[in-house]
């Protein structure tokens, strides 16, 4: 009994022990990892819709590239982590020497000092002369160091990814049913697109408003127009933004993120018009081209409207349904079966190739594999009244690459020369490629001599590249431009949503249309916000060290 | 002298295993004594200092006494949304008490009856009340979920019903649903609480009372059995009063952040706010916290004095 009791008893103490210590910060790794060097850096990564596989190639060619370095990069597999986790990590101690994750929002992790200010490299030549400095690779960097400098000083983060949510096609099939837009009777000529040059990413895409929603009654004879994940309905607020960013226009569009007009004059819903500055910021949520944007949105996408019509397959309204879900409906409805209906538009992002890898690879013996076939992304179409002149994609995914503090200068130096290995253009290429990503930096992509890369990747390159007839919007960035979003309570979640009719923010922008009419919506924006509470926020960012006057 | 060694090493070897037995306690208790002094004591004092101050975006709290403490309690009913969406879950947190109050206690006690009496089905009652326990609460309410959100759905198409709603997304019954849910899945605890109580009831007072002319069950369970085991039923009541406003009723199971405001519940409301704000919110969330510590702290005491009072087996 004794010794049942004292083995007990010690085994309670060792767990005691083991688990404080196990709170401990995370022991630095050596040997075996990053290459069989003699120290690792461990760069954590999202492992979401790009997958690892693209940081590993890229690790391993650097270590290759430095075959004398003591040092070894060995890629961490992060999940589905996000910013709130690696703020935790690091307040904890137990942070990685690198993050690259898909989340924006670690700015309160900067104001912490929880990062290294890497401002320092912004004059580095990234690969020789030819690819230029650091800081003018960087797209919009005088927006994206708003967002990443310590009240305007310093840099902490660089870009990540730049992948937008849009509307996916089959370009075959919309060829063979009939959707596309057609020049002749016979459907045998598409129409040239937004960009006027025939044989590129655009042909045959509706121009107006009126064109678009002829093409989902055509779609509707056999197919179901839209398919998205019923629980993964947040994609749709990129849709609405897209709406939103073309009816607003750059400037109104800018002075909605950036709460300032620049003393130019907003429309807003009443009719009437105001410049919009800080301290009455709190009216860009009565902009006329919210509402606007909100009415397309309800024709498109509310199924349960009396009056708009059901344009959404039946996976759109099981709340459990997941992206892959959707993604294998949308690749298996040539079938046609009668539980899957054929989809025409699945809501998906750029990187949805490489996510839905493994249904493709089930289908590779009906000629439907990755790569099999081309799709397209559908650009929005021009809606009266727009101010906007291009067609907007709204990006999803955008992230961020950054270096927590290190006290070791030899393993900081070598981190930061990783840093601008991945942005190299060679490297940037890579991630293309591989994941169909287009990320942050200004670098070309020659689809003509890219072999890896799949007809939608090539697509969704030449539509990124077509910066005179397409805008990409940052919605994530754009969320956490302001300091009222992280340094009051304001925050950045719900930017785009409604107060349904309880005042209690709605989810995303379908639950908006969902729950709400017309008026309800253009009510539930306007109250978002009060002149009082507005003002408690700007003094909640002043108190924070924001907005010196 | 040779005795008096044998009686000192008797009560050294005594003293030494008096300590052997001290020092295993202590190490069976610092784990959860190091826990409730971080989680319970010191989060609890923290939030009413943070009710006292200003805490700025990066979590820093500056004490600024009880003219902060007023300045909070203004924030907090002056935001816009507190007004409707407070009320509704304050509302919302007392009806599914009682609810679970009126509808959960017969059912505990009838189930918990025929489990001491090993009646027939007895011990599909049992397994059947158990499962919510023995799996884990979060992969129960994901199962739940998803018999809800697809397979009833179907099962009810095909009996006729096509446009059966999504009891879950659909505010009309989502209320009812997620009361049935927490009705059955509290009946483990409850029913092991209340069969473990008519088993420690003297079987001689069960055949007295048999003598005595109770002789149906519904006799013996009402007669005999409630009012014997009423410390039981008070000890949970009251129990369940504690958590009255910090219960979430499994909102946070189905919706995670995204459950209908019709059926918001204070808990719920709770960590949805916390969630949502920024650290500079801190300090109305405590305020709110407070309030319904002043609102509860009352009810349950009353209730406590009430049922002493009508306890039958009380001093």
């Amino acid at each position: 009994m004794k010794k049942i009791i004292k083995a007990m008893a010690t085994s309670l103490c060792l767990i005691t022990v083991s688990a404080a210590v196990g709170c401990g910060p995370k022991p630095q790794t050596s040997g075996n990892g990053g290459g069989g060097r003699l120290y690792t850096i461990q760069v954590a990564v999202t492992n979401a819709g790009f997958g690892l596989d693209w940081a590993k190639t890229l690790a391993k060619e650097y270590n290759e590239m430095n075959p004398n370095s003591d040092y070894g990069i060995e890629i961490v597999d992060y999940g589905m982590k996000w910013a709130d986790q690696i703020l935790t990590d690091l307040a904890l101690g137990n942070g990685y020497q690198m993050y690259i994750n898909s989340a924006n929002e670690i700015t309160t992790g900067i104001y912490k000092n929880y990062f290294e200010d890497i401002s320092d490299i912004l004059d580095d030549n990234v690969d020789g002369e030819n690819q230029g400095t650091v800081q003018q690779k960087i797209t919009n960097f005088d927006q994206w160091k708003d967002n990443y400098s310590k009240f305007g000083e310093g840099l902490y983060a660089l870009p990540y990814s730049n992948g937008v949510v849009g509307m996916v096609i089959d370009h075959q099939e919309f060829i063979d049913n009939g959707w596309y837009c057609f020049e002749d009777e016979a459907k045998t000529v598409l129409t040239v697109g937004k960009d006027g040059i025939r044989g590129t990413y655009d042909d045959g895409q509706p121009q107006t408003l009126a064109e678009f929603n002829a093409m989902l009654e055509r779609i509707t004879v056999n197919a179901k127009p839209f398919i998205y994940g019923g629980g993964v309905t947040a994609y749709l607020d990129y849709i609405y933004n897209s709406i939103f960013a073309q009816y607003a226009g750059n400037e109104e569009y800018s002075a909605f993120v950036n709460y300032d007009s620049k003393d130019k004059e907003v429309r807003l819903v009443d009719g009437t018009t105001t410049p919009i500055s800080l301290g009455n910021g709190y009216k860009v949520y009565e902009m006329k081209a919210l509402t606007q944007a909100y009415e397309i949105f309800e024709n498109w996408f509310d199924y349960t409207s009396g009056t708009a019509k059901d344009y959404v397959h039946s996976i759109c309204k099981n709340t459990s349904a997941s992206q892959y879900d959707t993604q294998n409906m949308f690749l298996l409805g040539y079938k046609g079966a009668a539980s899957n209906p054929k989809s025409a538009i699945m809501i998906d992002g750029i990187w949805w190739e490489n996510e839905a890898k493994a249904m493709f690879n089930s289908l590779d013996n009906v000629n439907r594999g990755y790569g099999d076939r081309e799709y397209r992304m559908l650009l929005l179409p021009t809606f009266e009244g727009q101010q906007e002149t291009k067609s907007c994609v709204s990006v999803c995914t955008a992230g961020v690459m950054a270096i927590p503090k290190d006290k070791n200068a030899e393993r900081l130096a070598v981190t930061k020369d990783f840093l601008k290995f991945l942005i190299k253009d060679e490297s940037l290429r890579t991630i293309t490629n591989m994941t169909g990503d287009i990320l942050g930096y200004d670098y070309e992509i020659d689809v003509n001599n890219a072999e890896n890369m799949t007809p939608f990747q090539k697509n969704m390159a030449q539509m990124y590249a077509d910066k005179e007839n397409v805008r990409i919007v940052s919605l994530a960035l754009d969320r956490v431009r302001s300091p009222l979003a992280y340094a009051s309570d304001k925050g950045e979640k719900s930017t785009l949503y409604p107060f349904d009719k309880n005042n209690v923010v709605t989810l995303n922008c379908l639950d908006a249309v969902k729950k709400l009419n017309g008026s309800e919506i253009t009510t539930g924006l306007a109250n978002r916000y009060t002149k009082q509470t507005w003002a408690s926020y700007i003094q909640q960012a002043k108190n924070g060290g924001f907005f010196a006057d | 002298m040779e005795k008096n060694t044998i009686k000192e090493r008797t009560a050294r070897k005594k003293l030494t295993y008096k300590r052997n037995q001290y020092l295993f306690a202590c190490t069976l208790l610092i784990f959860p004594i190091v826990l409730f002094l971080i989680f319970f004591v010191y989060g609890r004092f923290y939030s009413i200092f943070i009710a006292f101050s200003e805490v700025d975006f990066l979590g820093n709290a500056t004490f600024l006494g009880l003219d902060r403490l007023f300045e909070n309690f203004e924030r907090f009913f002056s935001q816009i949304e507190s007004g409707a969406l407070l009320g509704t879950s304050l509302l919302n947190s007392l009806k599914a008490w009682l609810i679970a109050f009126l509808i959960s206690n017969p059912l505990y006690y009838i189930f918990s009856y025929f489990i001491y009496k090993k009646t027939k089905g007895a011990g599909f009652f049992q397994i059947m009340t158990m499962l919510p326990q023995m799996i884990s609460s979060l992969i129960f309410a994901l199962v739940f979920k998803q018999i809800v959100n697809g397979p009833l759905i179907e099962i009810m198409n095909v009996l006729g019903q096509k446009d059966f709603p999504n009891l879950l997304s659909d505010s009309t019954y989502a209320f009812e649903l997620v009361m049935f849910y927490n009705i059955w899945v509290s009946f483990g605890i409850s029913v092991v609480f209340y069969a473990n109580a008519m088993t420690g009831v003297s079987p001689e007072i069960i055949e007295s009372a048999q003598l005595d002319g109770v002789w149906n069950m519904f006799q013996e369970l009402f007669y005999i059995l409630i009012p014997l085991t009423f410390p039981t039923f008070k000890t949970l009541l009251v129990i369940g009063l504690t958590t009255i406003f910090t219960t979430d009723y499994g909102l946070m199971n189905f919706y995670m952040y995204g459950a209908p405001s019709e059926i918001w519940n204070m808990g719920y409301y709770i960590v949805v706010k916390t969630y949502n704000s920024s650290s500079t919110g801190y300090p109305i969330l405590a305020v709110s916290g407070i309030l319904l510590s002043l609102i509860s702290l009352p009810i349950v005491l009353g209730i406590k004095k009430l049922t002493d009072k009508i306890d039958p087996i009380s001093d």
